[in-house]
């Protein structure tokens, strides 16, 4: 097997915290963007009385999921505010009343339900994918008709360090997240399962197999080396089943759906009890007083999380959204938690430290470390000169943005800031050409 | 080794009288009027290459935004065309946060406003305001831009010539073209009054007194924000005098934060 990634240091401290519910917020900032596409549109007023789960955003295109309230309450507010995932969207704002007043659900057996069935519950309850891209989940699990999906696998790595959630989920709701498995397999028509979990998890290897013992489908638990970016979808497709995602495809392209263990376990609550997407589990940890595993409510300021954990234990240099190979660090605790953040990690002024960049020595590390095989020396040294066309040749559209170039360059060169942006370039140069496509084809008719 | 060189020198002397390239005169001669700043507003890859284009289609002559008003009327009597008169526009930046914003956190990625407003839009509380990284100075092909120790960019008006690669190039989008003696309002922020007079000493705080003062009732709040209706504007000033953070300015003038009362 080709050598890729890097083993940094894991620092799971928090891997046999038990969840805990979090005390019910106060107040949540519910973002009506949460997932990848067009944002939600509200259906609540300023001062309307919600229940929670009731719908608060409903979707506008396909690629969308709609929002829901996470507390029963008051609307105080539909106001713009910034969301942990760096740019600032159209938020609702609820002021609890402290009752647990939910709307009434519809539960159902998956098993008596069509797949059509099966997907329309998963849309109705806002599902996106929980490892942190958000993705809406029916939108994965609706392929174009001539893509035969022949497998699906449950995504268990969480390669991430420090980050815990998935691995208590798999402990504590391995019957859900098998019975979400089963539901998705149903969907797509697919006989496989296949779970994926690093071998730096035995616990959950043996609760996992365990539960797909009982299951009537045929799935696998499959161990997997303890490599970061283990998890990432391209990566996890190639460890077990040593196919190869093509070059600006998608996993459905090589009959493939990746699922985090999350999202399946939100797939068994939203299809057979009928509860929407409004609380999820976060790991709390780094330095704050007491790290753990958190269920929380969806628009919980993350401010009141990190006093639930008894607070900092020294002023914070970095407090970041996911882990910290590909978190987002934030510019304030008032942000709230949404549907696709797996943690909050609170790093001390030491651990951020200010690196001087130097000049690259060509050592090559960076291109050994890429597990998608790409050059982010040579793209970089392009991005840098402004010849984003040449970085589009050297396939900078495929970087996933997994930070393990940075992580090793000796040379303290900020390679994944400068794909990133490179990344953006690219695209809004292909923009710009498919926009002048358009009107060339549009004076030509019109000639 | 002296003799060759001269025999050598000579062939070559005699192969570039022999197979030189001529070029039509006209292009020569409108090449040197043109700005060579390369900027690319025309839609040619530099100046050469548009001074070939508009010899073989002179209608295209126009399209050059960046040189002057008599290099434009030169090049029409060249090309035998009329070229129409050139509308007076400067580049303007619609914004006077930089050091008198504050900051939202400690950055220390990519020097390049571009990389930074991808994190969090940028380490300023304001979202809209300028970053300050230069990627305006960069760009601009005629160093018309320069950053100030104020922490946003200065444009040289002499210099400026409307070309309009500055307003593509700043991801906040914080530059205009704009009659050079229009007043202006130096803030993008769209956030309420409120907010911004916590985090920046020269941003919009929605007070609407420019409103009250404008005698033609050109200015309006839209978003948060005073605009100007500059089809009704008078140019009497009268509403910088007013603004008390000193938002509204007069370009050229320099700005001057009012204490305030």
């Amino acid at each position: 097997m080709v050598s890729f990634g890097i083993h940094p240091d894991y620092r799971k401290v928090t891997a046999d915290k038990k969840v805990e519910s979090a005390p019910l917020p106060a107040e949540v900032i519910i973002p009506l963007h949460q997932h990848i596409g067009a944002p939600c549109k509200p259906t609540v007023e300023k001062g309307s009385e919600v229940l929670a789960g009731e719908k608060i955003g409903e979707v506008q295109s396909f690629v969308a999921a709609p929002v829901h309230a996470s507390i029963s309450g008051k609307v105080k507010d539909i106001r713009r505010a910034l969301v942990p995932v760096g740019y600032e969207a159209d938020c609702v704002v609820i002021e609890g009343d402290g009752k647990e007043n939910w709307v009434k659900f519809e539960k159902r057996d998956s098993e008596e339900l069509e797949p059509k069935e099966i997907i329309n519950r998963i849309k109705e309850g806002g599902l996106v994918g929980m490892g942190g891209a958000a993705f809406p989940t029916h939108v994965k699990l609706s392929p174009p008709p001539e893509k035969k999906i022949d497998v699906i696998i449950a995504n268990g790595a969480e390669c991430e360090p420090y980050l815990t959630c998935d691995h208590r989920l798999m402990i504590e709701e391995t019957e859900r997240i098998i019975k979400g498995m089963e539901a998705a397999m149903r969907v797509l028509g697919c006989s496989r399962g296949l779970i994926g979990i690093e071998d730096n998890k035995r616990e959950c290897i043996e609760k996992m197999e365990k539960g797909a013992e009982l299951s009537s489908f045929e799935i696998e638990v499959r161990e997997l080396r303890t490599r970061y970016p283990q998890g990432a979808e391209k990566m996890l497709i190639h460890s077990l089943l040593r196919r190869k995602v093509p070059v600006g495809g998608l996993p459905m392209d090589v009959g493939a759906v990746v699922q985090n263990v999350g999202t399946l376990k939100a797939i068994y609550e939203a299809v057979n009890l009928g509860t929407p997407l409004v609380d999820r589990v976060v790991t709390v940890t780094g330095g704050v007083k007491q790290p753990q595993n958190l269920m929380v409510r969806i628009g919980t300021r993350i401010k009141d999380l990190i006093d639930f954990c008894g607070g900092f234990t020294q002023e914070p240099g970095k407090i970041i959204n996911g882990g910290p190979m590909m978190g987002i660090a934030q510019e304030s605790v008032e942000v709230p938690v949404i549907k696709g953040m797996s943690g909050i990690l609170v790093q001390s002024k030491e651990d951020v430290g200010k690196r001087r960049e130097r000049p690259c020595i060509r050592c090559g590390s960076c291109i050994e470390s890429c597990p998608l095989g790409l050059m982010p020396t040579t793209i970089v040294r392009y991005a840098k000169k402004g010849m984003f066309e040449d970085c589009d040749r050297y396939y900078i559209a495929n970087c996933i943005e997994c930070g393990c170039c940075s992580w090793v360059c000796p040379s303290n060169i900020p390679l994944v800031h400068w794909l990133k942006y490179g990344k953006g370039e690219v695209l809004k140069i292909k923009r710009k050409k498919l926009e002048k496509e358009r009107e060339k084809e549009k004076g030509g008719e019109t000639k | 080794m002296g003799g060759l060189g001269l025999i050598l020198g000579l062939g070559l002397g005699y192969a570039g009288r022999v197979f030189s390239v001529k070029v039509d005169p006209k292009v020569e001669k409108i090449y040197e009027l043109l700005p060579h700043g390369n900027c690319g507003a025309c839609g040619f890859p530099g100046c050469e290459a548009f001074a070939n284009a508009i010899v073989e289609n002179p209608s295209l002559a126009e399209t050059c935004t960046s040189s002057s008003q008599e290099a434009r009327e030169e090049i029409g009597i060249i090309l035998g065309v009329e070229v129409s008169a050139k509308n007076e526009v400067k580049a303007q930046l619609f914004c006077r946060g930089g050091i008198n914003s504050k900051d939202a956190y400690e950055y220390n990625g990519i020097e390049s406003c571009a990389a930074a407003s991808l994190l969090m839009g940028g380490p300023k509380s304001c979202k809209y305001g300028c970053l300050g990284f230069g990627d305006c100075v960069e760009a601009c092909p005629f160093n018309a831009i320069s950053m100030t120790s104020y922490g946003y960019p200065k444009i040289d008006r002499e210099k400026c010539t409307g070309c309009g690669i500055c307003v593509e190039t700043c991801p906040k989008s914080l530059f205009r073209l704009m009659d050079k003696n229009d007043p202006l309002i130096a803030c993008s922020s769209q956030d309420k009054g409120a907010l911004v007079s916590k985090y920046c000493s020269t941003g919009c705080i929605v007070c609407r007194r420019c409103v009250k003062a404008c005698e033609p009732g050109a200015i309006s709040m839209e978003n948060n924000l005073a605009m100007i209706d500059y089809e009704k504007c008078t140019q009497c000033y009268k509403c910088v005098e007013v603004c008390p953070k000193g938002t509204i300015v007069r370009v050229g003038a320099k700005v001057e934060i009012k204490a305030e009362s």
